[in-house]
């Protein structure tokens, strides 16, 4: 994915339906936030979700969506290989569109990734290098 | 096997054949259920894990009371909401279990509506 890509459906997710904040991370280096809080708060958070990710794996434990539904605002915590989301919204409604829309975002930039380290990317031209 | 343990194995085995989930509820500690007591405790099981992970992120986020939770794994869907209807003081929490991805909001509707015992 180019980062016009990437920062484009980052801003795309950003800016629908009631999305707050956003916190994109490979393990726990952040690859892109847009939290109230800044730095330490993503930081704060990737640690959490790389704490409780552990415990998934320690318990043999395999989830890869999750949501959680509060008086004032919601969560959503997408995980896919060493890739997590999160996503802050307002409105609980939207948690489906949402979900889906970062699945999709997620799988392609997972894609995108690992043909890049495979030296399997398409030049830019459409030709493949060979 | 007595006949209710076969008949909640029987529920069980149906529930899971036709991929219909298992209701469930649960307050002040102990949860029930039709789909048998090991179906209950895992249901439980999943409902502290969930709750506690809502409270990690709860804390760090400055968000209030949870109110529902859900999780994805595999094939499966698992998660709870609270009744509004029932006792603030021992809310209790309606959930369910079921064996193929399902949209999160209308299952945590189904899991508010349905009657598990």
């Amino acid at each position: 994915m180019k980062p016009k890509t990437f920062s484009g459906s980052l801003s795309v997710i950003r800016n629908a339906g009631s999305v707050q904040g956003l916190l994109l991370a490979r393990g726990d280096q952040i690859l892109h936030c847009d939290l109230m809080g800044g730095e330490p708060k993503a930081r704060e958070m990737t640690t959490l979700i790389e704490d409780i990710s552990v415990y998934f794996e320690e318990t043999q434990r395999n989830p890869d969506q999750l949501f959680f539904e509060y008086q004032g605002g919601n969560v959503l915590l997408l995980l896919m290989d060493q890739y997590r989301m999160m996503i802050l919204f307002q409105s609980p409604e939207e948690v489906d569109v949402i979900a889906r829309a970062c699945r999709s975002f997620l799988k392609d930039y997972a894609m995108g990734q690992f043909m890049v380290a495979q030296g399997l990317h398409k030049a830019s031209s459409g030709t493949v290098r060979t | 096997m007595n006949s209710a343990d076969a008949s909640t194995n029987e529920f069980l085995s149906e529930a899971l054949r036709s991929r219909q989930a298992r209701f469930f509820r649960a307050s002040g500690g102990s949860a029930k259920g039709r789909s048998g007591a090991e179906d209950t405790a895992r249901f439980a099981k999943n409902l502290m894990l969930l709750q506690e992970c809502a409270r990690l992120f709860g804390e760090r986020l400055g968000m209030k009371a949870t109110t529902s939770a859900v999780l994805y794994e595999r094939e499966e869907t698992i998660g709870f909401t609270f009744d509004p209807s029932s006792d603030p003081q021992d809310a209790e929490a309606v959930g369910a279990i079921v064996n193929q991805r399902v949209p999160m909001r209308p299952f945590l509707e189904s899991a508010l509506s349905s009657d598990p015992l």
